[in-house]
């Protein structure tokens, strides 16, 4: 039984660290935030 | 031209003047637009997209022992250019690599060709969130 409740603690441990995996490099990501173009003419 | 941006997932707003001949846009955190894609619609709603003033939020990274910002998640890397104290912030990452984020701004100019590869003449650098 203890057993058991072992390895349903990692399983959750494991869930925990793959859903931060998935949320981190996003939070990393370079992204542009504010772009002024320079636009003239009409074609 | 306005509405053809302003239906790209990840714009907050868009400004058009034609008397200034200036596009201003602001995008929200977490979008995935890159400068190529807003120059095109420009270009395809008959208008010409020049020099650009950015705001950006990347990692400096090194590229032939010169600083270079990562565009992480639209595979871009633009490369660092300036005389400033801007860019020697710039290389001191390269000589010190940090995965911090940093927010970057300054000016890109319209490439002559496509794969040129766009360098931004970095005019700030800071930590994200200072």
């Amino acid at each position: 039984m203890n057993v058991f409740r072992t390895r349903t603690r990692t399983g959750g441990i494991g869930a925990a660290a793959l859903a931060l995996l998935l949320i981190v490099p996003s939070l990393a990501q370079a992204e542009l935030r504010r772009v002024d173009l320079k636009i003239f003419g009409m074609d | 031209m306005r509405v053809a941006v302003r239906k790209l997932e990840g714009v907050e707003s868009v400004d058009v003047s034609l008397e200034r001949g200036a596009a201003t846009i602001a995008l929200r955190p977490g979008n995935r637009i890159t400068l190529p894609q807003l120059r095109q619609i420009i270009k395809n709603n008959g208008f010409t997209a020049k020099d650009a003033t950015v705001t950006v939020i990347g990692t400096v990274v090194e590229r032939g022992g010169k600083p270079a910002l990562s565009v992480t998640g639209t595979d871009v890397v633009w490369l660092l250019a300036g005389s400033n104290a801007a860019y020697a912030d710039a290389m001191q990452h390269v000589k010190a690599p940090q995965t911090a984020p940093v927010e970057a701004a300054g000016t890109v100019a319209a490439p002559a060709n496509e794969s040129q590869p766009e360098v931004l003449v970095v005019q700030a650098l800071k930590a994200v969130g200072k």
